[in-house]
């Protein structure tokens, strides 16, 4: 049961820090208000109301095509999978003509298993390679290009990519798009401690949700923790097998134009060089301050080998906390505050979305089913949460707030599935009354106020790969160790630094700040 | 490369003309095997050509580009081949030979074990480990040494008044307990073998060294031992042709892939494991491969030569 929530709290994570990561110049705030508040009327599993703006041809006449799309889970298969996979085919075989049929995988075996899917020939026709690099499936030629596609087939999706949604803009590369994005409901990133409110309250601090908080502020609320609770870890920091740094959530704002940070990043709002994150003074200081934490008791000892979620360690009470996006979405349970750390910016959007496999038997079918969920809220919301009144209530319809069913809970419901991949968000059921549109849409102002100067930009690290994939392993085997503060600095931060050069970390930077100039220069 | 299965032919050539007839019955026993080596080692070897691939889907494993040695760049852009081959080849080194002496020892300290029930006893204790799957040892292995709630930083150090370790994250400790874990886990193996040979040798020899007054250990030393080297001589050249190829499970699993721990755990498994794992890139890790295949191809003949210059006899080809 425990262990079930905690699963649900890292996919809302995973969709949080979708929605918090990739944001890009889309519409301005007003417009999405405007939008974001339409709400569906569907109340039941029957689904008769039309969909809002747009309608494809009212009743589909032609042959029923089958498409079979991948399913993500975060390893369980909902045990409801194939009922809602029979309401979506209610709804997508009169409309569009089409029945789906979902390809249930994990979302960390998809990694591995896509490739191999469609190197041996697999059908596949719709899949969604999430935080896979999108550029290794174009030059290894695994999917379709999708421009055709989209115009003949996906009134809706080009409808919101004129409204300003970079769902296939941010996908192109080579002048040609292969991925559409979902719609997210919120744009822009910033850092924040995510932590239990008792702890807050019990050291004497007044939550204040706009002050941004200083670490040396932290440090002291940690130490009157550690003093009050001589057993609890307030630093909730887990890095192991992370190649990811932390350090946008804690000590500044960066943007990784798009890649991964360690490829060089933009350093604040106003800078036009690409840097290398690691070796710049932020992020020393950074370190100094883990390190000084690691020391105090603060940070978890096995942070660096211990398989659970930083999720998983705040509910069983060894952690009061855990460094996050300050995003609304990641305020994952009520009792939580989000001490922002950093201001909320706005920067380059980074690529991936559903793909066409170039195995795909009926590519136009799965583009008319894919438009489909972005035009259909009803159809999105039943592959995101199930069936009415069975694996959902409807609480509050004009916030679209949603609960669990009487006796049903996320252990026990037969389809729980948090993980957002499927059309505009903005329309989604939400599960928290955190999350509402209205916060989402004062996020998204303050991020638009904020731009980095790459937004718009993505860059492509195809001619780098090999230099990527040593970058990686040296980031790999330093980051955790580092970023834990359990290691010593003097020696293991030199180390570091060395064995980027040595990987050829400069050449990659120069790569991405010569992309960039050009970019820049067609502006 | 190890076709170690068909055995040793008689050295002292045969002068009679051989039958076909006669021979037929041996073929067809032997095609089982034969194919069993063509579909599962020899077929595959054609994907060698992906190593020097761009490798595109669209196009086809076979139509891809060649890109000539780009994809062994990286093993050689991240510095750290020096390293992985030192700790693969020294790790290897250290457990073939520290292997064979231990599983000879338990093996004739076994043998020596009168009771039946006793015996049968101990082997099964020692074999146990070896049907463990690598990732049980880990945890065991975590068990004991994890800062926050493992054995040795609870108990042992603060009975004995020491400060804890953070093992996870010093170097110094891990080529003993890597070392260690090996031998635990693959002793039993290795000991059936010998206890199979030791049991093979005809008690004549021992009667014969005991009317002659030998001690004990007189009759391990001139008789046992002896009687041993071809099948240490077997399982050696086994051993070597593995040397290039690592333990995935003990290195990647057990130091729980903590980076600050690879100049003394990472060997080529796990880094093109690392690299790989995030890119999918199979041209890369065919390179990888077939680096490995060569240098194991490489090590099999030497082993084999140098065998030969020593006993002639024992040499495999």
């Amino acid at each position: 049961m425990k262990k079930k929530i905690a699963v649900f709290a890292a996919l809302a994570m995973l969709i949080g820090s979708l929605a918090g990561c990739t944001s890009a110049g889309g519409p301005d705030a007003q417009e999405s208000t405007a939008q974001g508040v339409t709400t569906q009327a569907g109340t039941d599993g029957e689904k008769t109301t039309a969909a809002p703006e747009e309608t494809t041809q009212g009743e589909w006449t032609g042959e029923v095509d089958h498409v079979i799309m991948t399913y993500l889970t975060l390893g369980n298969t909902p045990a409801d999978l194939q009922a809602v996979q029979d309401a979506v085919n209610e709804i997508t075989a009169k409309k569009i003509g089409v029945e789906v049929e979902f390809k249930a995988i994990s979302a960390y075996d998809a990694f591995s298993q896509f490739p191999t899917w469609i190197a041996t020939g697999e059908t596949v026709d719709l899949m969604f390679p999430l935080l896979q690099d999108l550029n290794t499936y174009v030059s290894q030629g695994l999917i379709e290009p999708l421009d055709s596609l989209i115009a003949e087939n996906a009134p809706d999706i080009q409808q919101l990519t004129q409204e300003g949604f970079q769902i296939t803009t941010n996908n192109m590369i080579d002048g040609e798009t292969w991925a559409v994005s979902q719609v997210p409901n919120v744009f822009g990133m910033g850092g924040s401690y995510l932590i239990r409110s008792e702890y807050v309250k019990e050291a004497g601090i007044t939550h204040d949700p706009k002050k941004i908080y200083t670490l040396d502020e932290l440090t002291d609320l940690f130490a009157k923790m550690k003093e009050l609770h001589p057993d609890l870890y307030p630093c909730g920091l887990v890095s192991a097998n992370r190649t990811t740094s932390e350090f946008n959530y804690a000590n500044g704002i960066y943007d990784p134009l798009g890649a991964k940070a360690f490829t060089g990043v933009l350093m604040g709002t106003d800078s036009t060089q690409v840097v290398n994150l690691f070796e710049t003074e932020e992020y020393k200081e950074y370190l100094q301050y883990l390190r000084k934490w690691y020391e105090a008791g603060y940070i978890y000892p096995d942070a660096t080998t211990t398989d659970a979620t930083n999720v998983s360690l705040l509910n069983s009470g060894v952690t009061a906390g855990y460094f996050m996006a300050s995003a609304p979405v990641q305020k994952i349970y009520e009792d939580l505050d989000q001490l922002r750390l950093t201001e909320i910016y706005l920067g380059a959007q980074g690529a991936g979305g559903w793909v066409i496999p170039i195995t795909s038997k009926e590519p136009e079918a799965a583009m008319r089913f894919l438009n489909l969920m972005y035009a259909d809220s009803d159809l999105a919301n039943l592959i995101q949460w199930g069936i009415e009144g069975k694996h959902y209530v409807v609480v509050d319809e004009s916030i679209n707030l949603i609960g669990f069913p009487e006796g049903v809970d996320a252990g026990t419901s037969g389809y729980y599935n948090t993980l957002g991949l499927y059309g505009d968000f903005r329309k989604s059921f939400i599960w928290n009354e955190a999350w509402t549109q209205d916060k989402n849409d004062a996020y998204t102002a303050e991020a638009m106020a904020n731009p980095t100067q790459g937004v718009g930009f993505v860059y492509n690290p195809e001619s780098q790969s090999t230099r990527i994939t040593a970058i990686q392993a040296v980031v790999a085997q330093y980051l955790p160790s580092l970023e834990s503060g359990s290691v010593d600095l003097d020696t293991y931060y030199p180390e570091f630094i060395d064995a980027l050069k040595a990987a050829g970390v400069d050449e990659v930077i120069a790569d991405k700040q010569q992309q960039f100039d050009e970019w820049r220069a067609k502006q | 490369m190890t076709h170690t299965k068909t055995g040793k032919t008689d050295p002292v050539p045969y002068k009679k003309k051989i039958r076909w007839k006669r021979m037929v019955p041996f073929y067809l026993m032997m095609t089982p095997g034969l194919l069993y080596f063509l579909i599962n080692n020899y077929l595959p070897m054609a994907g060698i050509t992906v190593a020097f691939r761009k490798v595109n889907y669209k196009l086809g494993l076979f139509k891809s580009p060649w890109c000539g040695f780009d994809n062994f760049e990286f093993l050689f852009a991240s510095g750290q081949l020096g390293t992985m081959i030192r700790n693969t080849i020294l790790y290897n080194l250290v457990f073939i030979i520290l292997g064979t002496t231990l599983a000879i020892t338990v093996a004739i300290l076994l043998n020596e074990v009168r009771s039946k029930i006793a015996s049968r006893f101990y082997q099964t204790i020692i074999l146990l480990p070896y049907l463990m799957s690598m990732v049980v040892v880990s945890y065991l292995v975590y068990a004991f040494l994890s800062g926050e709630t493992g054995y040795i930083n609870k108990a042992v150090l603060p009975a004995l008044g020491l400060k804890p370790i953070s093992f996870y994250q010093e170097k110094a400790y891990w080529p003993f307990i890597l070392v260690f874990v090996n031998q635990w886990k693959g002793i039993g193996f290795s000991m059936i073998i010998y206890l199979a040979a030791i049991v093979g040798i005809s008690n004549d020899f021992y009667e014969a060294a005991r009317v002659d007054g030998a001690s004990r250990w007189q009759q391990i030393r001139c008789i046992t031992l002896p009687s041993l080297k071809p099948t240490v001589i077997t399982m050696f050249i086994l051993s070597v042709s593995k040397m290039f190829y690592s333990d995935f499970g003990l290195f990647y699993q057990v130091p729980k892939n903590s980076g600050i721990l690879y100049p003394v755990t990472q060997t080529i498994d796990t880094y093109v494991y690392n690299a790989l794992m995030n890119q999918n890139n199979p041209g890369m890790s065919a390179a990888a491969g077939f680096i490995q295949a060569i240098v194991g191809c490489v090590l099999v003949v030497a082993a084999n030569a140098l065998i030969r210059k020593i006993s002639r006899e024992d040499a495999i080809f």
